[in-house]
């Protein structure tokens, strides 16, 4: 495998495994290689060796590496000052964290409360690494990586079968709905008739994934979760909504840089 | 303590600066990124007797008959400078020169602070003699100051294993090695033809230790110095050649526990795994005992990061960050 010289790699730093599905499934819909367990080598000759780090390599020789953090932002801010700690000797040249919005639709993007770009740019300062906002938005540090704080939204009506937090499930089931309405339909009606009295409440986790694992269920079901984010990017008309989300967000323009 | 390391023109290190080290220092990068030169930078940097540091630094590339000349770094062949620091600021400058056409011979000149300069002149002689001339006083640093580099080959041992019981440790060193070296009774030292040989000893017999395997004479010679060395700086290249992973993690359990008796190690290594047996080893209360540094040469120059014992932690336990 021969990389881009001088040695550098992208970083995704993302909530889960169900994120990193959505990014593999992406990345390699930009034409990017997946080398995890096929002996594959980052820049530096280090195994990527699956397991929480996932490597892919980019049409142009670039390195991009993804890694699930499973947690919130306590954990996404280790990670993110982890990811910056090898500055001279592996450096990251472009970093994301991908979170999920986890709001009502009805606050706007820049009203998400979980986490939001001033908030990593704290952890930056109280960790005395020099940085300034950017005019598109991004952080951009004194060796000139950028830093991209990305949620998984759209913002679009009310409709059967997506759920109403801004999640990633959320962005999976609307470009279901849109693709296959009546599938969405029997979505909405199988979950509304779910009896009462289980020994297990739904808890509010629960409701924003009971739609998209639904989906999964009826119509995915022999891929399994954790791969289901990135199947759905193998059918064409799901894809291009897919894209289309991701396009309204500004999710699907870093994408592009990150792969390109 | 040693805190801090700067090089200017020593072997393929045109200039660089280690600041930061810790009790318990972990370099780790590629291959040629310049660690076996950090190590022999601090030996000579800091040793008490400079010239007897020159010569263990170039008898280390066994292969190289006339080895001195490469001490410096090269085409440039310019005076190499190696400074140490202490917490207190304190500081030991040693300056090395080529100082005969042949470039056999070093001038070793040492300062620490306002003392006064010391100058020595080491010839390495065609026959292999090595001629010193000037005062070989002890310099200011720490009180003992070792190089081990297990690849290398040792010839000391039976003398390592003298001092061992002198230090009333083989106890110790026998306990440490047992679950390793099953039926391990002792380490002793037998006579072949008047030559002195370090054994293991079981219940049945004795086997020189340079038959016992690789991995366990390795482990042995390790665990042999490490016990025996009274309080300094350690140096250790790559501690990990030769054992299996249940070795390193016995190795790094030793290494570990030598933070907070005193003693300061500085380990040039390739394996993570090594990396996660310290980690793991350490108290949790000692972790700010531990730094790593991950280096690369670039032209001479040398780039590094340093993280410090949470950092490493939370990268090698929680991310699995390879950080070589």
């Amino acid at each position: 495998m021969t990389f881009a010289d001088p040695p550098a790699e992208s970083r995704v730093v993302c909530e889960g495994y169900h994120d990193r599905a959505m990014w593999a499934g992406a990345l390699q819909h930009l034409g990017c290689l997946d080398i995890r367990g096929r002996g594959g080598r980052d820049p530096w000759g280090r195994p990527v060796a699956g397991q929480g780090d996932y490597g892919f390599v980019t049409p142009t020789g670039r390195f991009v590496r993804l890694r699930p953090v499973h947690g919130g932002p306590a954990q996404l801010r280790r990670h993110v000052l982890s990811s910056l700690a090898l500055s001279q000797t592996a450096p990251v040249s472009r970093l994301v964290v991908q979170t999920d919005a986890d709001c009502d639709t009805a606050l706007g993007p820049d009203q998400v409360p979980q986490l939001t770009l001033g908030t990593v740019s704290r952890w930056l300062t109280d960790a005395a690494v020099p940085h300034r906002t950017a005019a598109d938005g991004s952080l951009l540090l004194a060796s000139g990586t950028p830093i991209h704080l990305l949620h998984w939204r759209v913002d679009a009506p009310p409709r059967p079968g997506v759920p109403a937090k801004q999640t990633l499930e959320r962005v999976l089931c609307s470009a279901l709905a849109a693709v296959a309405p009546d599938c969405a339909d029997a979505v909405e009606a199988w979950l509304a008739s779910r009896p009462d009295g289980l020994p297990i409440p739904v808890n509010a986790a629960a409701q924003a994934k009971a739609p998209a694992l639904s989906y999964l269920a009826g119509w995915f079901a022999d891929g399994g979760s954790e791969g289901f984010a990135q199947r759905l990017w193998a059918h064409r008309a799901v894809r291009a909504e897919l894209i289309g989300s991701l396009e309204t967000t500004g999710v699907w323009s870093i994408l592009q840089q990150v792969a390109a | 303590m040693i805190s801090s390391l700067e090089v200017r023109n020593f072997r393929g290190i045109r200039e660089g600066t280690l600041d930061g080290l810790a009790p318990l220092t972990v370099l780790l990068g590629p291959n040629g990124a310049g660690k076996s030169a950090l190590l022999e930078a601090l030996l000579i940097a800091t040793h008490p007797e400079p010239a007897e540091a020159i010569c263990r630094a170039v008898a280390h590339r066994r292969d190289l008959r006339r080895g001195a000349q490469w001490l410096l770094r090269r085409p440039e062949a310019k005076p190499a400078r190696l400074t140490v620091g202490w917490p207190d600021g304190g500081h030991r400058t040693t300056q090395l020169t080529l100082f005969d056409p042949d470039h056999q011979a070093i001038t070793v000149t040492s300062q620490r602070g306002p003392d006064p300069l010391v100058e020595t002149r080491v010839r390495f002689e065609v026959d292999g003699q090595v001629r010193i001339d000037g005062p070989t006083q002890d310099l200011v640093g720490p009180p003992a100051v070792t190089l081990v580099d297990l690849a290398a080959g040792r010839d000391d041992l039976p003398d390592v294993l003298s001092a061992l019981v002198r230090s009333g440790r083989k106890p110790a060193a026998v306990s440490f090695l047992q679950p390793l070296v099953p039926g391990i009774e002792d380490l002793v030292v037998l006579t072949e033809l008047g030559d002195p040989e370090l054994h293991a000893l079981y219940a049945w017999g004795s086997v020189p230790l340079a038959v016992a395997g690789d991995g366990v004479a390795a482990l042995a010679a390790l665990t042999c110095t490490v016990l025996a060395e009274p309080l300094g700086l350690l140096l250790i290249e790559e501690p990990e050649i030769h054992q299996h992973p249940r070795g390193l993690d016995r190795l790094a359990e030793l290494l570990a526990g030598l933070v907070g008796t005193g003693q300061q190690t500085v380990i040039a290594t390739h394996s993570i795994e090594l990396v996660d047996g310290l980690v793991q080893h350490l108290p949790a209360e000692l972790t700010t005992q531990l730094a790593l540094f991950t280096v690369r040469l670039s032209d001479g120059q040398l780039r590094h990061d340093r993280l410090a014992g949470e950092m490493v932690r939370f990268a090698r336990a929680e991310v699995g960050d390879d950080l070589r």
